[in-house]
């Protein structure tokens, strides 16, 4: 009985958002904010569809988009699409097997078993550079860049 | 849904953007249909839907854009699913997820395919 309590409780303390920060390492971080910038992409396309079906057309539904809390949800917008994408591709090359740790065994000491591969670290700082570098060029580009292209001959 | 299929249809939604949007700009830019200079001077809202309808494939766009709902909507209702621990209520909102999901796709591919 106490021990089918104490699972319940482990299960419910292994539920919920601060699940998402407990034992903090880099990969942890990566996964908070991989969560975080799903969530604020569904939050950000989702109703999209809907402001250019009441608005009648993409123009007047994009004129949202250049005002400037629209810049301000489009560069949040942009640096969470680069997360996610570059952190999603890191996920998928681990779900896949290609990027996965190699074990390691000591005869005494009880250290972790599993080392990640020179790749995956080279990935996990290769997903910070390319987001930091391509969300200050897209950030440019949605405060300064052009607002419109011709469509048509 | 069993959980390894719910992972590929996320992992194959995620392949088709990730490859998907930058090929569609970079396919734009070779075959000459957008100079390079309007891609580094573009806000980026416009400029992909504008790659996708310059090389004639305003239907992947919206095929694409369906996808980042399907994509959205599984991952939204795993994060929902993390807080919710009977399983009649997961299933609850697996349903009401799945109702978003379908709505908000249909509506997406109307206005990407028949809205000016």
């Amino acid at each position: 009985m106490q021990s089918s309590m104490s699972t319940k409780k482990e299960i419910k303390a292994g539920k919920g958002i601060m699940e998402w920060f407990r034992n903090i390492n880099i990969e942890r971080i990566y996964f908070a904010i991989h969560r975080i910038t799903g969530i604020y992409l569904v939050l950000y396309i989702f109703p999209r569809p809907f402001l250019v079906l009441l608005s009648g057309s993409w123009e007047e539904a994009l004129k949202l988009d250049m005002t400037l809390l629209g810049k301000v949800l489009a560069i949040l917008f942009v640096f969470s699409i680069l997360f996610h994408g570059v952190n999603g591709l890191r996920i998928v090359l681990i779900e896949l097997g290609l990027i996965s740790g190699r074990p390691i065994r000591h005869p005494i000491n009880p250290i972790p078993a599993l080392r990640a591969n020179k790749l995956h670290i080279m990935l996990i700082i290769a997903t910070a550079l390319l987001t930091i570098l391509v969300f200050l060029v897209g950030s440019y580009l949605v405060l300064y860049g052009k607002e419109h292209l011709g469509i048509g001959p | 849904m069993r959980a390894s299929t719910e992972r590929l249809i996320l992992i194959i939604g995620a392949i088709i953007m990730l490859v998907g949007m930058p090929l569609v700009i970079a396919l734009a830019i070779i075959l000459g249909e957008i100079p390079f200079e309007d891609v580094l001077t573009t806000h980026p809202l416009v400029i992909i839907p504008y790659a996708f309808v310059k090389i004639g494939w305003g239907i992947i766009w919206a095929i694409v854009a369906v996808d980042w709902v399907i994509h959205g909507s599984h991952g939204l209702r795993r994060v929902l699913i993390e807080f919710i621990s009977e399983e009649k209520y997961r299933k609850v909102i697996e349903y009401i997820v799945n109702i978003i999901m379908i709505i908000t796709g249909i509506v997406m591919f109307y206005v990407l395919v028949f809205v000016p």
